[in-house]
């Protein structure tokens, strides 16, 4: 389990992240949503221990990250959101550095490869930004952590490869695994996310499964145009608008339009989705 | 902190040959270069002496001398921007950084490495210069041979400077060198750690700032304070003091400036931050 309690972090005196609480439970899938320069880097970065907190602190299963004992880093793995090349080939790569996480599988890397159709034994150094990318998604899959720490995992990947990171996710990584994926690309993530954290003014504006999200909130679909909606949105399929959910209807929770209406209506998000300490 | 996340001898072992591989990996090519830029020199005056002055080469291994020590220069210097410079990349260094090794595995591993690639610099370039020698008559005394035909000048030398006790095979022993070899690329490795541009001239411009800082500091001490002058007016077989013990302050000093530089690099790859 990941514990954060009162959270602080600034770069000099610009402040990123202020009064952050969340805990995050074994066996999810994050969506880690939030505005350009609102704090997602940065609090991965954190999470994994390539920074450390001023205020406040990190645990996970107990154990500051900061401190990166080996036997903690063997059970996590963070993807940057841009990756670096490498003087290898990806089988290489992947040979040489997977045998330092206790779960990986070299199998794996290499079944997720062929997915991606990526050739591993193509000099990492010659890929493109894509296949360099869809190579370390591998790896980071293939480790088989414990926490799955992902910066835009799907930048700069095509169509095709965006649908098979989603089947890759949801079929390596093991049922008890945390993940925690920033991301801008919504509607590539979708169908994989719950629950969904909202980073707003450096705050947590929003942390909860689809399940309560859906609960406060309708997503209407049938365009018929609402007094109440908080947001409204004409789409290519249709329209789309979000209203509180006085009648308690089910619906099917359209991320980017929550995401909109968070930050349309932030003291109304604060309001309806405080957590009880 | 559970013992095992300090050292385990498996894991490390495991961490050396891949950080090995990814040394040879990011300097291999540019070691291969300048182990064979003896060869290379020896080579293009030989064929510029057949085809331009249709003559064959008389060489002069002054030139193999002055190639060895500026390319041991080039690898001391540049070996540790090429091989950890990464490091401080906020793209590569995650990796590294976050990689499940513990900060002294991954220490004890750059101090390895920056002794074993200089090594396999010196002993190859010294290794076909001998070679050279071996085939080719007029090629002249080997490296090796001229730096062991050095120990009877040294001698003479040392009998003009009086001092009594000055060990020449001391000197002559290359084995003593090891230290200083390894302070001199780590001092490089921890600037290409701490510097995130311009690592090698950075490292150079710190070097000299310490250098100049500690002679300033050393004048003031020996000169105002102990008023070492007085001292060798007072018995001017002071200095005799030192050559007699000149094993012994050079070993204190180079493990000093070792040992240093070793705890620097550990305390820097510690609190490093991405």
């Amino acid at each position: 389990m990941i514990r954060i309690d009162n959270l602080a972090f600034s770069y000099g005196s610009a402040e990123v992240l202020k009064n952050i609480n969340m805990t995050l439970q074994e066996g999810h899938i994050y969506g880690l949503l939030g505005e350009n320069g609102v704090g997602k880097t940065t609090l991965l970065t954190l999470l994994c221990g390539l920074k450390s907190c001023k205020e406040g602190q990190i645990s996970i299963d107990g154990r500051n990250p900061y401190k990166r004992e080996p036997s903690l880093l063997g059970e996590l793995y963070y993807l940057p959101d841009e990756v670096a090349p490498v003087q290898m080939t990806a089988r290489d790569y992947a040979r040489n550095f997977g045998k330092f996480w206790p779960g990986f599988r070299m199998e794996t890397f290499l079944e997720i490869m062929q997915i991606f159709e990526n050739d591993a034994d193509h000099k990492m150094s010659k890929m493109s930004c894509g296949q360099l990318k869809k190579t370390h998604i591998a790896f980071a899959l293939a480790c088989n952590c414990r926490y799955l720490f992902m910066d835009e995992p799907t930048n700069g990947l095509d169509i095709p490869s965006k649908s098979q990171f989603r089947k890759a996710v949801m079929k390596y990584t093991s049922d008890d695994a945390t993940l925690l994926i920033s991301t801008h690309q919504v509607r590539d993530l979708e169908d994989i996310i719950d629950p969904i954290i909202i980073l707003e003014s450096h705050e947590v504006l929003l942390n909860a499964g689809l399940e309560e999200i859906a609960d406060k909130l309708y997503f209407d679909y049938s365009g018929a145009v609402r007094s109440d909606a908080l947001y409204s949105e004409m789409t290519p399929a249709g329209s789309i608008q979000v209203a509180v959910n006085t009648e308690k209807r089910e619906s099917k929770v359209n991320v980017e339009a929550l995401f909109n209406t968070a930050h349309l209506h932030k003291e109304l998000f604060r309001g309806l989705f405080r957590k009880e300490e | 902190m559970k013992t095992n996340d300090i050292f385990n001898f498996k894991r490390f072992g495991s961490y050396l040959l891949a950080d090995g591989r990814a040394c040879f990996s990011n300097f291999g090519l540019d070691l291969l270069v300048y182990t064979l830029s003896g060869l290379s020199l020896y080579l293009l005056l030989g064929i510029f002496h057949l085809f331009g002055l249709m003559e064959f080469l008389e060489f002069n291994n002054f030139f193999s001398g002055v190639m060895f020590f500026f390319m041991a220069l080039c690898v001391f210097v540049t070996f540790g921007a090429k091989a950890y410079g990464h490091v401080t990349d906020r793209r590569a260094g995650s990796l590294y950084t976050l990689l499940p090794v513990s900060v002294l595995e991954k220490t004890l591993s750059i101090i390895i490495w920056s002794l074993l690639v200089p090594l396999t610099f010196i002993l190859g370039y010294l290794g076909i210069d001998w070679v050279l020698s071996m085939l080719d008559s007029s090629y002249g005394l080997s490296l090796f041979q001229v730096a062991f035909g050095l120990h009877d000048e040294f001698s003479v030398l040392a009998e003009e400077m009086a001092t009594e006790g000055f060990d020449i095979d001391f000197i002559m022993n290359p084995f003593i060198y090891i230290d200083d070899l390894l302070a001199a690329v780590l001092i490089f490795v921890l600037g290409a750690l701490v510097f995130k541009k311009s690592k090698v001239a950075k490292t150079i411009l710190s070097i000299i700032a310490v250098c100049m800082v500690f002679s300033g500091l050393a004048v003031a001490i020996f000169s105002q304070w102990i008023h070492m002058d007085e001292f060798m007016m007072a018995d001017p077989q002071i200095l005799s003091i030192f050559s007699e013990h000149l094993a012994l302050w050079d070993t204190i000093s180079d493990q000093v400036v070792l040992i240093a530089v070793a705890v620097a690099i550990f305390f820097r790859l510690k609190t490093i931050r991405h």
